[in-house]
């Protein structure tokens, strides 16, 4: 029952999701909570503990932030247009994106289009409720009408399985380590003169928390950025398989993401940020080749052509 | 739909025709759409369904004696049949 499979991963997928959320505030609160301790002193008596208030307050709003206002910079950052019903082409997108949304039963998406010549798509927004579905200009001369309905299919199920949602705070909260981080860093420096001042005061587990705290310091903004790859290269095939389950026809994605892979120019006009939200990495880099090792750590997408021999078994199992 | 598309071939200025090239577009779409609605429903009814008969879900099931729903499926061949577009009738 594929069905029925595909069910479970999406419930599977919710509880992931919760755990990564769980993680990242474990983080902030303990970069937070370090920088209380050796900063600010206020580990030495019942101080407020200001860092970490204001990390987890300043997490938690630009996650809010991101939810409420994010869709919108992303679009404005690629230079998306809403689509235009009168050209010929952007009224069969507009179509395909309507008919994409009755198959999974949400409601219909923002569509815009990207003036890009180089084929590529991406979903973003808050939720099923809320969501926008962009596409380039280049997609739209590359492909078919069912090899452009399947790349829609995919960001639909992007939408569905909450993927949009969480990429969107997860985002937000990988920029928020950066900067609290950074701050950290340039913090030590200061800080460090004063703990001298009062010194022998911490003994051994104190100086293991402040060695532990200084090394995520500094691979925080490295962590981060790889929890969100991870999380959005496991996404991909989920999508790829929740797409096809819509369209009921997983060879139309498999023969899109081929002519996609043909072009490999980058997408100039999405930006990095973005790239986890496209159905292939805009960056156009050759890291998607492979997967396992140090290359496939740093990529947001699986390799192309492992997606395309999963799209064709799935098709050959019927 | 095929025939439209059989005659569309037969006459290439008919398909560079772009009212009739819209036309094939929104029968496409509507067609699609219908289609769409149906296979959503009969998702969403075959996992009701199934439910039913899966435990714990089927205590309940039975408990409150929950029927199997229908699927929407065509029986009628003539159902089946796309409509037939006819382009060769000229505007008064």
């Amino acid at each position: 029952m594929a069905a029925a499979n595909l069910f479970e991963q999406q419930k599977k997928n919710l509880r992931r999701t919760t755990g990564i959320l769980v993680g990242f505030v474990g983080f902030l609160t303990f970069l937070g909570i370090g920088a209380d301790f050796f900063l600010y002193g206020s580990g030495a008596g019942p101080g407020f503990p200001i860092a970490t208030v204001g990390a987890l307050f300043f997490g938690a709003a630009s996650s809010l932030w991101a939810l409420k206002a994010g869709d919108r910079a992303v679009l404005e950052s690629a230079n998306a247009v809403v689509v235009d019903r009168a050209d010929p082409r952007q009224h069969v997108l507009d179509n395909v994106v309507e008919e994409m949304a009755i198959a999974s039963g949400l409601p219909k998406p923002a569509v815009y289009v990207i003036p890009d010549s180089d084929p590529n798509a991406f979903a973003t927004g808050s939720g099923p409720e809320k969501s926008s579905i962009a596409v380039t200009a280049g997609l739209l001369d590359a492909l078919n009408r069912e090899e452009l309905q399947a790349v829609v299919s995919h960001e639909m199920a992007h939408v569905r399985n909450y993927d949009v949602r969480l990429m969107t705070v997860v985002a937000a909260l990988v920029g928020s380590v950066l900067l609290i981080s950074d701050w950290g860093r340039r913090g030590i420096g200061w800080g460090g003169r004063r703990r001298s001042s009062r010194a022998g005061g911490g003994g051994i587990f104190l100086l293991v928390f402040l060695v532990l705290w200084v090394v995520s310091l500094v691979l925080a903004p490295l962590i981060a950025r790889l929890v969100a790859m991870a999380v959005s290269r496991e996404r991909e095939y989920l999508a790829d398989a929740s797409g096809s389950e819509l369209t009921r026809n997983p060879l139309a994605l498999a023969s899109a993401l081929e002519k996609i892979d043909a072009a490999v120019a980058p997408t100039p006009s999405i930006k990095q940020g973005v790239a986890h939200l496209c159905i292939e990495d805009p960056r156009g880099r050759v890291v998607n080749e492979h997967e396992g090792g140090w290359a496939g750590l740093f990529a947001t997408h699986p390799p192309i052509a492992k997606r395309i021999a999963l799209l064709r078994e799935m098709a050959y199992r019927g | 739909m095929s025939r439209l598309f059989a005659l569309a071939e037969n006459y290439p200025n008919l398909k560079a025709n772009e009212s009739v090239r819209a036309l094939m577009e929104e029968l496409t779409s509507t067609e699609n759409k219908i289609g769409f609605a149906r296979q959503y429903y009969n998702d969403v009814a075959t996992r009701f369904n199934t439910a039913q008969n899966v435990f714990p879900d089927n205590l309940i099931a039975q408990a409150f004696k929950f029927q199997p729903v229908e699927l929407y499926e065509i029986t009628e061949p003539a159902e089946r049949e796309v409509p037939k577009v006819d382009l060769n009738v000229r505007p008064q």
